[in-house]
């Protein structure tokens, strides 16, 4: 029953935090264990009660303050001045664009309506099929869940308690590998079309363009520098890169006004309430499903079908491009990880980290798959192109995205050699 | 109508206060989060300063939940409202905003029953002796670090039982076409999230 109300409330549109919450009241219904309304309130407003979560609202407030600061433009010229010379020279200032900008963003849809703007327009004008350049855009798009600092990667590890360090050092290679396969794929269709060649820039014109994002890029970097060094907790190291954004926005671009910022805390406030609601009511939701045993029967279904750790990795594959075709990211790790994730590491003995890197490309991955991929219709509606045909356009980058995923699950070293 | 529209000035007058109240937090939060990160370079650490920024995100969490589903921008699947025609959606939206105005009012039941103000009362404020009588510990509950009684950091959630409510109530009216509509998720997110479809969010 809890199942039927869940797809039901799924089907007609019931925000997905609600859907939780509502399905935990009719699975509590459902198992007749009423005794477990008492501390229902309670159980909702202790999910939130986690200090790792304080990394989400900082993270998010940086990425604002970045937005307010001008910074894509800069990036976009910074890639042009160094590849902007090579055969497809374009395709690969959006690839490195989107890398760059992804360590901060870190959400995929917003990052794709973001770059197209900005990509697409100047793609075509270059002589690119418009369609290839709101695929590739959104394609770029999928780095930002996966290059720390990752929103979605802090949301997993506090699903899967797991250091909050550890899981965006997890994602790093696998970004990387991601970032250089959708290169290779670049440079080989170049080869068969003729991709538009760009101007050379001068030396002096290059060194203009970095010293102008380097200030850009010295808060993603002082992030990752400070969480990989070991010098400060995840939420302390977005902490200081919030007071640099300000600092930058403020006197050295100076874009930013001092009456951007009510408006500006007020994005944090909505965005982060977004992933953190969505994680009270998971709380809500697991702690049911625990009481009820579902992810022991769960397990022992799986189990029966699944016999070995790759056949198990391979069925999470298909059924999580399906979830991720509909749901976006954090959602989507909602409500499958309380489920899998105990299946995954008790039963077939698998790393949370791996399982965490995987799963999350995974759900990304199914935002650009179609039939309903809600990453390649937010790339399509901002290029006014058909969705399908910018899917077909750009179905070697979902090949080269599927392989690696597949590399990625069966080979745990990528998500592990860095710790 | 009277009553509709008192609805909508009291669900108008909560927007005014969330958006305060988000703003107020999401700077508490940062700046409690600063503060340590300042002391920590003297060595010291504030656990307390932890305490209440995890407190205040709690709370965003909450405040800021209700002001989405009352500007209709939290996250959900909405497909079957794009292949739909215009009677097919305005169902499926009327069946949303009934059902988050249902949950709405049983969770604002569920937290009668967890504060139980009427238990207290027959207790006569004794905390001890309602206690004794009910085995809920809510009033003698202290937080970790600072000590304080934690009812105080509860009773957000009663004040987001009755603001999702009053929200889900209002978007309710709206969709049933009692009162026309108000756009606050362009007022919230104006500019850059223009290109971003409903569905997306």
């Amino acid at each position: 029953m809890t199942l039927a109300a869940f797809l039901l409330l799924l089907v007609i549109g019931l925000p997905i935090g609600l859907i939780l919450c509502v399905a935990a009241l009719v699975f509590i219904y459902d198992t007749n264990n009423l005794v477990l309304l008492q501390s229902y309130p309670l159980k909702l407003f202790s999910s939130l009660d986690n200090f790792s979560l304080l990394a989400i609202p900082l993270f998010i407030l940086v990425g604002e303050l970045m937005n307010g600061a001008g910074i894509t433009q800069r990036l976009v010229r910074l890639a042009a001045a160094f590849v902007g010379a090579l055969k497809g020279g374009l395709a690969y200032i959006n690839l490195l664009a989107n890398m760059m900008v992804a360590s901060i963003l870190g959400s995929a849809t917003a990052q794709i309506a973001m770059m197209s703007q900005v990509m697409v327009p100047e793609m075509q004008r270059a002589g690119y099929d418009r369609a290839f350049a709101a695929g590739l855009t959104a394609y770029g798009g999928l780095l930002g869940p996966i290059i720390p600092p990752s929103i979605v990667f802090v949301v997993y590890a506090v699903l899967a308690q797991v250091a909050v360090r550890d899981m965006l050092v997890a994602g790093i290679l696998p970004g990387l590998m991601l970032t250089g396969l959708f290169v290779l794929v670049v440079a080989l269709l170049g080869r068969r079309h003729a991709y538009p060649v760009g101007t050379r820039q001068t030396w002096p014109a290059r060194l203009t363009a970095l010293r102008d994002a380097l200030p850009m890029l010295a808060i993603p970097l002082v992030i990752i520098g400070t969480i990989l060094g070991g010098f400060g907790s995840p939420t302390e190291a977005a902490a200081v890169g919030a007071v640099l954004a300000v600092l930058i926005g403020l006197f050295y671009t100076r874009s930013l006004r001092l009456s951007d910022f009510p408006l500006i805390l007020i994005r944090t406030g909505i965005n982060s309430a977004l992933v953190l609601f969505l994680v009270a009511a998971a709380g809500v939701f697991s702690w049911v499903l625990i009481f009820g045993q579902v992810p022991q029967t769960a397990a022992a279904w799986i189990q029966s079908v699944a016999t070995t750790p790759v056949a198990f990795m391979l069925l999470v594959l298909v059924a999580l491009l399906v979830v991720g075709t509909v749901i976006d990211g954090i959602p989507g790790l909602i409500m499958v990880v309380p489920i899998l994730l105990p299946i995954a590491t008790d039963v077939y003995g698998i790393h949370p980290l791996h399982f965490g890197v995987v799963v999350s490309i995974n759900l990304i991955l199914g935002l650009l798959s179609p039939p309903v991929g809600i990453g390649l219709y937010v790339a399509a509606q901002v290029s006014n192109v058909s969705p399908l045909r910018v899917f077909w356009v750009t179905a070697p980058f979902f090949l080269a995205a599927c392989v690696a995923l597949v590399v990625l699950a069966l080979v745990p070293w990528f998500s592990l050699a860095l710790l | 109508m009277p009553l509709i529209r008192l609805l909508r000035a009291l669900s108008d007058g909560i927007v005014r206060i969330e958006r305060i109240l988000l703003m107020l937090l999401v700077c508490a939060v940062v700046s409690l989060v600063l503060l340590n990160v300042g002391f920590r370079l003297f060595q010291i650490t504030l656990a307390w300063a932890d305490e209440l920024a995890v407190l205040a995100m709690a709370w965003s969490g909450f405040v800021g939940a209700s002001l989405m589903l009352r500007a209709r921008i939290d996250p959900a699947v909405r497909l079957l409202h794009e292949a739909l025609g215009p009677a097919g959606v305005r169902a499926l939206r009327v069946s949303v905003a009934l059902l988050a105005s249902a949950f709405g009012l049983i969770l604002i039941w569920l937290n009668w029953i967890w504060f139980n103000p009427l238990g207290l009362y027959a207790a006569g404020f004794d905390i001890s002796t309602f206690e004794g009588a009910t085995f809920n510990f809510i009033y003698s509950g202290k937080t970790p670090v600072l000590v304080w009684p934690v009812f105080w950091f509860y009773l957000i959630m009663p004040w987001f039982a009755l603001t999702l409510t009053i929200h889900a109530l209002t978007n309710l009216a709206e969709d049933l076409g009692l009162i026309p509509a108000r756009d606050l998720a362009h007022e919230l997110t104006p500019s850059e999230g223009d290109a971003i479809p409903e569905s997306a969010r």
